[in-house]
């Protein structure tokens, strides 16, 4: 018997099995090569270790022999392979620079995209166990002249709550949620806004008041001193607690303020006045409850106080924590059946109110989230974009180098080994193009964080962490599989007859241009689907930016004057201090003109009210305006009819009153309507005049109706002053306001049309983003077509040669050539505007006046594809020309 | 095969197992095992290399052109068709004669100070 068949039988000695076993680990040539040998070896070594010690120490001596020299032998592959990748990047430099630069983009936009997505939809919420935190409303359906407006939607899902709701929500739902807490908080209540005085300003802090159980409830911890808790549920407790960014704007984040006094008015009304508290805790930074605005003043409010409100005002916020095991389903079941009970309706009559549990997670992200998840998605696709024009770049240097593969795999080479070759190149791909993208997402970052609108809630909080690294990771191992794996697969079945056909001149492989056509399409159907997106979403903001607002914002300067509480109870004593107040800024130079509003444009303070005609019954609803005369002159509203106020109205006089046009036309049809009698109030007035509708609520909601009554005849104290200026006149105009009463806050100071700007922030962002993206993938598809369409003629040089030896125009040629790019970016791109076609239920939602169906939309951008897959391989079809038969012909 | 002094020199200094191969196939071909051997009787048993250690030095040496695989064999060696035999290459020759000048350097420059083996 031979020695290798004994070697090999079963009885083989077990340590003999197990080397060989272990031998597995080489790569398969290395293996072949030597494994033999190294076998012997290890047999007679062996031989005379008898067992069972002899075994172990065998085995060991297995272990130990293979394990790290078959790590040895696979590292000095990976290395070598690595320094052949390394001398093909010197050989092709541009090739490959273009790789590199495409993914440094696609990686670092969507590493960048990441980093947003993680800081706000991602990350948890600060608080403990946020998934089970919910939040209690009573939702109502919005109602005529609402209906289909979003904004309106949203806030009337979410409706505060009477104390007897909390109370009885609290008592009835044991069971399902293991606490609930309240809070009277400053977004809903004039009376939690505090004034707080540092210096010689008084400023106006977002505070809250909640119950002793809330921040238990919420899990959160002081950063300094203690929060709000049990043991401030007692008459007399004045426990504060500060966010940490008012900690360190108005105490310089001294940390000896923990048992200081803080005196703060409080309350609305005539129970307005000032209260000191103490301060007992900072919170942490990262501690936030309302979004964007923090809330920066907590006060409590014991229970005792709860049951001792109002049962019938709308005045708190109310959040829970479901038990475990307890579903959001349950809970919201149980609120109900509470309020069946409490608040039965009489038979057949609808409840207008219904009770909500909303995730808090949604409460406080769900409004961005479409936005975020468009920009999520459209950067996948830039990303898959990103790959597949590395994948063809490897691709094409796959053919160009069949020649040596195919020699190689002649000469033996394992195709296995060449596959290998191929996934070090992949790799070291995704390696460099990783690290180039972290690079440009890390230098995004600043720009991103100045770019994400404010309103976005947590945007402020983009930041390098771990997560982008490990995406810039993930993605580099996404190229490798991508960029390496689909060449790679078609490497591993080199066709060798072919390859050396190719290589000689002759032509090529179908299936292989079958391949790179195939990716070019799929570019080309992103492309086209993100470009669709795009186009609607730049017409919608066309659309937005050419609505007509009634009014001219720039160079208005604006902030608020709530007078919440005392001193200018009386209308006399008010309206006399809003025309010193006036009088003081129009003295201002720099001012051109100044007049008084309870409502500026988008800020969501527009107050509905009801208005009857004599002896009718019915409401005829409209946003109630209380102007001063200059206000129309200040935001140039057009007067249709009629006049404006004048010296004529005055405190006493007779009511009048002035409409908008729609307002006028619900009120009496085509008649006249200045001059016609209405009740406002309950008070007779007389309509004086017409103006023009103004666009209020927002850029993308229609005028909603309006009147506007005198200043000087129903003064409020909530007013906003409106200044036309010229040059920068603010720091005069809130020096003249301190003047006239310097313990006065004035808030939100900003310009009409840096209002109208910021709210169209969003919007513009995700816009923006998705044309960038989608201008991005167009270039990458038709960088692709280039390339493919060069290698294409590459291929077929003798082709060329001979047909245009045998009289074919070079025109006729670059017809062909040209043709050949188009079908793919053609037919791509017909699949992408049929994909967006079929996604335009969800692209519908970002739109405004425009159809995500408009097929002019869908035209423009087969167009704009038919263009780029005529132009794209035109550059390098004129290579063409310089083809000449004689040359095709010598290399035969 | 045509080779410079400077394809020499960065081989050198040689890893003293890959010196110990070339000095056990300076006086004719071997195949792997008889390289152990060989190196095992002359070192007294000092230096015993594993298998994996001397195939990953052969493999090296192989593609260096150091050494190379013998194709025929000599027949009374037809013992086992599956073992592989190497020998020196000329390169591999003027290498390990290059490491030999080298090391002779050295204890030159070590005498010249003094440095002498205590038992020498």
């Amino acid at each position: 018997m031979r020695r290798k068949d004994a070697m090999q039988h079963e009885a083989a000695p077990l340590p003999i099995r197990f080397y060989r076993a272990l031998l597995h680990l080489y790569p398969a040539p290395y293996r072949r090569q030597y494994g033999y040998d190294m076998q012997e070896i290890f047999a007679s070594r062996t031989v005379s270790m008898r067992p069972p010690f002899g075994t172990v120490v065998a085995l060991f001596m297995a272990i130990a022999d293979v394990i790290p020299n078959a790590l040895g032998v696979h590292l000095d592959i990976l290395r070598r392979d690595a320094q052949h990748a390394l001398r093909v990047v010197r050989r092709s430099p541009v090739l490959y620079g273009a790789s590199f630069a495409i993914l440094a983009l696609g990686i670092g936009a969507n590493g960048a995209v990441f980093s947003l997505l993680h800081a706000v939809l991602l990350r948890p919420l600060p608080y403990r166990d946020p998934s089970s935190l919910v939040m209690l409303w009573l939702s109502r359906e919005p109602t005529g002249a609402l209906v289909g407006n979003r904004e309106a939607e949203r806030r009337l899902a979410r409706g505060i709550l009477t104390s007897a709701h909390v109370l009885s929500w609290r008592d009835g739902s044991r069971d399902v949620f293991s606490d609930v807490a309240a809070v009277d908080l400053w977004q809903g209540n004039l009376g939690t806004q505090f004034d707080f005085a540092t210096g010689d300003r008084t400023e106006r802090l977002r505070g809250a008041l909640v119950t002793p159980n809330f921040f238990e409830l919420l899990g959160v911890q002081a950063a300094l001193g203690r929060t709000i808790g049990s043991v401030d549920e007692k008459p007399g407790a004045t426990p504060m607690v500060i966010s940490h960014g008012l900690w360190m704007r108005a105490f310089g984040g001294d940390e000896s303020i923990i048992g200081r006094p803080m005196t703060v008015a409080t309350g609305s009304g005539r129970r307005r006045a000032p209260r000191t508290f103490t301060i007992v805790g900072v919170l942490p930074r990262e501690f936030h409850f309302t979004y964007p605005q923090e809330t920066e003043a907590w006060g409590v409010l014991s229970w005792a106080e709860v049951a001792a409100m109002n049962p019938r005002a709308l005045a708190l916020w109310a959040v829970a924590r479901v038990k475990p095991g307890q579903s959001l389903d349950a809970a919201q079941q149980r609120i109900a059946e509470i309020v069946d009970r409490t608040e039965p309706m009489p038979a057949g009559t609808p409840r207008t109110k219904r009770t909500r549990v909303e995730p808090i997670e949604n409460w406080i992200i769900g409004d961005s989230r479409p936005a975020l998840l468009l920009l999520a998605g459209v950067s996948i696709l830039l990303f898959v974009i990103t790959c597949t024009t590395v994948a063809n770049t490897l691709f094409i240097r796959i053919t160009a180098k069949s020649r040596e593969l195919a020699v190689r795999a002649a000469l033996g080479a394992d195709p296995r080994r060449l596959v290998r070759l191929l996934l070090t190149e992949g790799m070291m791909l995704g390696l460099i193009g990783a690290t180039l993208g972290l690079l440009v997402a890390l230098a995004t970052l600043p720009l991103l964080r100045r770019m994400v609108p404010a309103i976005v809630p947590r945007a402020n909080e983009i930041g390098v962490s771990v997560w982008i690294f490990a995406f810039a990771a993930a993605a580099a191992a996404a190229v490798v599989l991508i960029a390496a794996f689909m060449p790679a697969l078609r490497a591993g079945r080199v066709d060798l007859a072919n390859s050396l056909r190719v290589a000689t001149g002759g032509s090529l492989d179908p299936s292989s241009t079958r391949w790179r056509s195939g990716l070019v399409g799929m570019q080309s159907a992103i492309a086209a689907c993100m470009l669709v997106v795009a186009v609607l979403l730049s017409a919608s903001a066309w659309h937005l930016a050419k609505s007509p607002l009634g009014f001219e914002g720039d160079d208005v300067l604006t902030f608020e004057m709530r007078l919440i509480g005392g001193g200018y109870g009386d209308d006399t004593t008010l309206a006399a201090f809003q025309g010193t107040l006036l009088s003081r800024i129009r003295a201002v130079p720099g001012v051109v003109e100044a007049g008084i509003t309870t409502a500026v444009p988008f800020r969501g303070v527009d107050f509905r009210r009801g208005v009857n005609l004599p002896g009718r019954e019915d409401f005829v609803m409209g946003n109630e305006r209380v102007v001063d005369s200059a206000f129309f002159s200040v935001m140039r509203v057009n007067l249709v009819e009629g006049r404006v106020f004048g010296p004529a109205e005055r405190l006493g006089s007779p009511l009048a009153v002035v409409v908008s046009q729609s307002f006028a036309r619900n009120l009496f049809g085509d008649g006249p309507a200045v001059g016609q009698r209405i009740t406002v109030s309950e008070q007779p007035a007389t309509v004086i005049g017409v103006v023009e509708d103004l666009r209020y609520q927002s850029l993308d909601l229609e005028p909603q109706p309006a009147y506007y009554l005198s200043s000087a005849q129903a003064p409020s104290e909530l007013f906003c002053i409106v200044a036309r200026t010229r040059g920068n006149a603010t720091p005069a105009v809130l020096a003249a306001v301190r003047e006239v009463d310097p313990t006065l806050p004035v808030m939100n100071v900003t310009t009409i049309d840096r209002i109208i700007d910021e709210s169209m922030a969003v919007r513009r962002f995700y816009t923006s983003a998705t044309v960038s993206f989608a201008l991005l993938s167009l270039i990458l598809t038709v960088s692709g077509l280039v390339l493919i369409v060069a290698r294409w003629i590459a291929e077929r040089r003798n082709e060329i040669a001979i047909r245009s030896a045998l009289g074919a125009s070079a025109g006729r040629l670059i017809g062909m050539v040209t043709l050949q790019g188009l079908m793919p970016v053609f037919a791509g791109g017909v699949v992408g505007i049929v994909a967006a076609f079929a996604a335009a239920r969800v692209t519908g939602e970002f739109l405004y006046q425009v159809s995500p169906r408009e097929p002019l939309v869908y035209v423009v951008v087969l167009a704009i594809v038919g263009v780029t897959g005529v132009l794209g391989p035109l550059a390098p079809a004129f290579a063409i020309t310089r083809v000449q038969p004689a040359d095709a012909l010598r290399a035969e | 095969m045509t080779y410079s002094a400077d394809d020499v020199a960065t081989l050198l200094p040689l890893p003293t197992p890959t010196f110990h191969i070339l000095i056990a196939l300076a006086d004719g071909e071997r195949h792997g095992y008889a390289i152990l051997q060989d190196i095992e009787a002359r070192t007294s048993g000092a230096v015993r290399m594993s298998a994996g250690t001397l195939y990953r030095a052969i493999q090296r040496l192989v593609e260096e052109g150091v050494i190379v695989e013998v194709a025929k064999r000599p027949a009374k060696l037809l013992d086992d068709e599956r073992r592989r035999y190497y020998r020196l290459t000329q390169f591999g020759l003027a290498v390990a004669r290059a490491e030999t000048a080298r090391l002779q350097e050295m204890v030159k420059f070590a005498h010249a100070v003094g440095l002498t083996p205590r038992h020498a």
